[in-house]
């Protein structure tokens, strides 16, 4: 019975997982693009729960928060580039 | 029981990531399709991590599920927020680097005068408007002659300024720019010349006059 759900929600994360790579190819600036890969984190995060309940395995959950903190430095350093600026401004 | 609940709310999570990634092909421009990521793509995550939670309760799966939507819903508004700060900063200043064309600067209210005006005349309308040129119309309103400042002190100590006409006086040869000129060209012209104003000019009708102050003050705002 949960398989079923889980595996549905699979599905559902593969399609927006498409429609991501949609916007990540045709986007036409940069930011668009960058847009695309922090919502490619956003979406690994979901996979990896999701996995984590059908293996029954802890290691994978503790991954999206190492995900969530590495997105977090990486888009400040992004947004920082795309201002043209320094990090200590 | 509460199994069912936690799948239950994992799958609106990712029901509500579906929509975000629709909205981030249709949206048209960047401002809404950050918006669809904010609000819909991450309420889903977070949904998801909560339904986790629910799925296997205080254990240290479940709490460790709630920290990351916990992290997630406080950091990901503030990563978002600065992306989308200093891609507007880009675009704003990519915005104010495209060329500056004479129409953009150019003072539309031109103030004239008849070639037959005496030079007092030209002198009140000078001191009254508080500027240092006219453009002379003449009756087919095309621009003859440009009299200033200059050319009236000239004249100032030799000739009575109640007699003289203004195209006696007036500077005839005239440059002229149309309005779709950049106004750096203009500027190097107007320093290379020593003018102080050139009329705008667009198929011999006077539509514009540019002073040295106009750019000045352009340049001014975009500082």
């Amino acid at each position: 019975m949960n398989l079923i759900i889980m595996h549905f929600v699979v599905v559902l994360l593969l399609a927006s997982s498409f429609l991501c790579l949609y916007r990540l190819i045709a986007g036409p600036t940069g930011t668009d693009r960058y847009l695309c890969i922090l919502v490619f984190t956003l979406l690994a995060a979901g996979f990896l729960c999701v996995y984590s309940i059908i293996y029954q395995s802890e290691f994978l959950l503790d991954m999206t928060l190492d995900a969530a903190i590495l997105m977090f430095v990486g888009t400040l350093a992004i947004s920082k580039y795309l201002q043209g600026k320094d990090l200590d401004e | 029981m509460s199994e069912i609940i936690g799948q239950i709310i994992i799958l609106i999570g990712a029901v509500f990531c579906l929509a975000g990634c629709i909205g981030l092909v249709r949206l048209q421009d960047f401002y809404l399709r950050f918006l669809s990521v904010l609000k819909s793509v991450l309420f889903g995550i977070c949904l998801m991590l909560f339904g986790m939670f629910i799925y296997s309760g205080f254990t240290g799966m479940g709490i460790r599920a709630l920290l990351s939507a916990i992290f997630s819903w406080l950091t990901i508004p503030i990563i978002i927020q600065s992306l989308v700060s200093s891609a507007h900063e880009a675009y704003i200043r990519n915005k104010n680097q495209q060329k500056l064309k004479a129409k953009d600067v150019m003072t539309k209210e031109v103030v004239t005068i008849a070639p037959d005006a005496t030079l007092a005349d030209a002198i009140e309308l000078l001191v009254a408007r508080g500027i240092s040129g006219l453009p002379v119309l003449n009756s087919d309103k095309k621009v003859i002659g440009i009299i200033s400042e200059k050319d009236i002190l000239n004249i100032f100590s030799s000739g009575n300024l109640h007699i003289t006409k203004v195209e006696d006086v007036m500077t005839k040869r005239v440059i002229s720019f149309s309005s779709d000129t950049d106004v750096d060209k203009i500027a190097l012209c107007i320093s290379e010349n020593k003018f102080r104003r050139v009329p705008i000019i667009d198929n011999g009708k006077l539509v514009g006059i540019i002073s040295r102050r106009n750019i000045i003050k352009r340049v001014l705002e975009h500082m």
